[in-house]
């Protein structure tokens, strides 16, 4: 009696939010597949039909899959490194016995950080005129061994070619650890302590313990993980831009800040929409993807 | 009893009779009352009348400027050009000045619509890269007022001659193309090569002419540890260094025609632009220029120089606002031109300066407008602007550079005025440069000379990308 009366309510409560969604996302989303089609600068009301022109200017336009490029370095980047240091991070946190509370709030606090604010933080640190991070490594005598190891006349982070992209890389790491922690955390937080109790009366200890009960059970979460990452290191753009201050060059031009330059400088909306329609589908078929192989892991667990 | 029966009888009929005389008096009373009630009504309708009239009456026939700013109302511009529209007012009173508010960079593609529909806005404030030389689009359409006639008219103050004498050289350059006259100049940014004045006397460096001799500089500097370029780096702000070499090397007019695809004979691999990749390169990898960073505008390199360390920064009269207040107090200021190239001094001449001009525009008046706009209130509006006397009040309230002759320039930019007084040539940023190309190709070259400067290709395959991207330009 109950449910049906509370049925009752769902047209009323659902229905404007379902309107909405309606009228400011799903529709927006299907008017771009038009616009992807079209030729237009985003202003006048001309809007030309061009059919896939903008798609075969797409495939030929070296500067779109050199930020292709870049944003396959930060993804995958991000993910051989986020994620396992950030399993690593929750197993050593979860494994000790005082100070638990302490090492999760210190490792958190750059992720409460603004992405911009942690741009421009970094932006000025790692400056080579008059950033603190150089004259730290001069002091303590390891600038010109990092310019040899690393092949660099100069140690200029953020614009030197060779630099640039890891660097990149590290701050999101930086900026990443404290999550993605808590995301482990909270997925051996819910690992039954009898099951890990009765692995260890069977003998099972350190990396077997790990490999055989610990890593199988924490796939859920190791699947969000993946995925998020995956979501996030495609989308990238607010870090990118703000590390180099909208002036982005093709050393760190990733799809997001691509598509962004060719719609609101370049005024090619209808090929922006393209390319966002492009992005849109690599995202999709990389989510499903990722979805499927950890599934099929989780199923065989 | 019979006489005095005919006695009251008498005096009875004499009563009546009086009574009889005065009947016909009572009834000329009512007409006289309603005869005195019509005239009352008539005296009421007369009014209402005269009342309806009045109200008819009222509007003063008042012509509209509508100035569309750049600037918020509150800001110190808004409230500067706000205080302009009411002299203009108190001396024109057929004038009605009226601001409303389009900010931003790009609130004048908001301003265009408005044309477009029919109902422009009068004066339009920020709208130069609409007004290139050689015209814009809204140029194109015939939206925007041609100024030449009034230019050739007096000025605000008649003793300073015809209008568009009052402006300085570089401003003309860019308001003036093919006889037309497409707007007026609100004020001036030019680049110029600043330099720290305490590090030249400390190792005895004089102030370079010539490329060489800005090399040679910068190798006395280099061995003494101080950087010489800065405003390097890897991103776009580097094609500024590229533009001047390559100016120097052209000319003005070739330059003008390779940037904006004018002539088939000039293309981007001809010796000068190869040449001025190659003197760029060589710049950067004698590690004259600064190890920059890929962040916007180079502050941090504007920190270096004013700190004393880097020496040289070919940058923006915008500057000294934009870091105003981390300026030390001890700071010695040198301002020169960029220099010219040995073998090349006959192709510009050495007093010149790259820059822009910030401008307001005037739109013709629209045909569906709604109200009664006066294009003669808008000229009259920017006479009054442009005046050299107002402008030198401007310059010391808003601290900008004016485009008029005379106007010293501001009191925190020691010697910029002085360059301006001489300066021979003027030239568009390169933001202006390409006028008549969609607006990837500047994204485009800002790209290869990144590319460039980093060592990612060489000059050769610079000039050759260069080449393919404007081959490939709308």
């Amino acid at each position: 009696m109950l449910q049906r009366e509370l049925r009752k309510l769902v047209i009323p409560f659902l229905g404007p939010s379902l309107a909405l969604y309606l009228v400011i996302g799903l529709w927006p989303n299907l008017e771009a597949f038009y616009w992807a089609l079209t030729e237009y600068d985003g202003l006048a009301p001309i809007q030309t039909y061009v059919g896939l022109e903008n798609f075969s200017t797409m495939l030929a336009d070296r500067r779109w899959w050199g930020a292709v490029n870049n944003t396959i370095y930060f993804a995958i980047g991000t993910i051989i490194t986020l994620l396992p240091i950030s399993l690593l991070f929750a197993i050593l946190i979860m494994s000790v016995r005082r100070g638990r509370e302490f090492f999760k709030t210190t490792i958190y606090i750059p992720s409460i950080l603004s992405v911009v604010i942690v741009a421009f933080l970094w932006v000025f640190l790692l400056d080579s005129t008059i950033g603190l991070f150089n004259p730290a490594l001069k002091a303590l005598g390891l600038t010109e061994p990092l310019k040899q190891l690393l092949g660099v006349n100069s140690l200029n982070w953020l614009g030197h070619p060779k630099l640039a992209k890891p660097t990149i890389v590290l701050i999101q790491l930086w900026q990443g650890l404290g999550f993605y922690t808590l995301l482990f955390l909270a997925g051996l937080a819910k690992i039954p302590g009898e099951l890990l109790d009765a692995a260890r009366i069977d003998g099972a200890a350190g990396w077997g313990l790990f490999r055989h009960i610990t890593w199988p059970l924490l796939f859920p979460t190791t699947q969000t993980v993946l995925l998020l990452l995956i979501i996030n290191g495609v989308q990238i753009f607010t870090l990118v831009y703000a590390l180099s201050g909208g002036g982005i060059s093709p050393l760190t031009q990733v799809m997001a800040t691509y598509i962004y330059r060719t719609a609101f400088t370049d005024r090619l909306f209808g090929y922006a929409t393209a390319l966002s329609v492009f992005l849109m589908a690599v995202v999709m078929a990389l989510t499903i993807v990722s979805r499927e192989l950890t599934k099929r892991e989780a199923i065989e667990m | 009893m019979s006489r005095r029966v005919a006695q009251l009888a008498s005096w009875l009929m004499i009563a009546a009779v009086l009574v009889g005389a005065c009947a016909p008096v009572a009834t000329p009373e009512v007409v006289v009352q309603t005869q005195v009630v019509k005239e009352t009504q008539i005296v009421r309708e007369t009014q209402v009348v005269k009342e309806t009239q009045v109200v008819v009456a009222t509007p003063a026939p008042k012509k509209v400027v509508e100035f569309a700013s750049f600037w918020s109302a509150d800001s110190p511009n808004g409230r500067e050009m706000i205080a302009l529209g009411y002299r203009l007012e108190a001396e024109n009173p057929e004038c009605d000045f009226v601001f409303t508010e389009y900010p931003g960079a790009e609130a004048y593609k908001t301003v265009n619509l408005r044309a477009q529909e029919g109902d422009p806005v009068d004066v339009y404030s920020g709208g130069a890269n609409a007004l290139v030389p050689g015209g814009g689009d809204e140029w194109k359409a015939g939206l925007i007022y041609d100024l030449a006639a009034d230019m050739a008219g007096p000025a605000y103050n008649p003793d300073n001659g015809t209008w568009i004498d009052t402006f300085t050289a570089g401003a003309r350059f860019e308001m003036e193309f093919d006889g037309h006259v497409g707007f007026v100049p609100a004020n001036q940014v030019v680049l110029a090569l600043f330099y720290n004045k305490a590090l030249y006397e400390q190792y005895g460096l004089q102030v370079p002419r010539t490329w060489e001799e800005l090399m040679a500089n910068s190798e006395v500097l280099k061995q003494n540890d101080v950087a010489s370029i800065g405003g390097g780096g890897f991103n776009g702000y580097v094609s500024y260094w590229y533009d001047n070499i390559l100016y120097r090397l052209m000319g003005n007019d070739r330059m003008y025609a390779l940037y904006n695809k004018k002539d088939p004979n000039i293309k981007w691999t001809d010796p000068e632009p190869l040449l001025a990749a190659q003197m760029l390169v060589d710049m950067i990898k004698k590690g004259y220029a600064i190890d920059g960073f890929v962040g916007g505008d180079f502050a941090a390199n504007q920190v270096a120089f004013f700190t004393g360390k880097v020496a040289h920064l070919y940058i923006g009269t915008f500057v000294m606002g934009e870091v105003a207040d981390v300026i030390p107090d001890d700071f010695q200021f040198g301002v020169t031109y960029f220099p010219t190239v040995t073998g090349y001094e006959d192709k510009t001449p050495y007093e010149s300066l790259a820059g822009y001009t910030n401008s307001f525009g005037i739109f013709n008046a629209g045909q569906s407008a709604r109200a009664e706009h006066s294009t003669e209130c808008a000229v009259k509006y920017l006479k009054l602007y442009s005046d050299k006397d107002i402008q030198a009040g401007l310059v010391s309230s808003l601290g900008f550079l004016s485009a008029v002759k005379g106007v010293p320039g501001p009191s925190n930019i020691p010697g910029v005025g002085e360059l301006l007084t001489n300066q021979k040539e003027g030239w568009p940023t390169n933001q202006a440069m390409y006028y008549n190309l969609d607006a990837s190709v500047r994204s485009k070259m800002w790209d290869n000379v990144v590319l460039l400067a980093s060592e990612q290709i060489t000059p050769q395959e610079f000039v050759e990308l260069m080449q393919a991207d404007y081959d490939a330009a709308k």
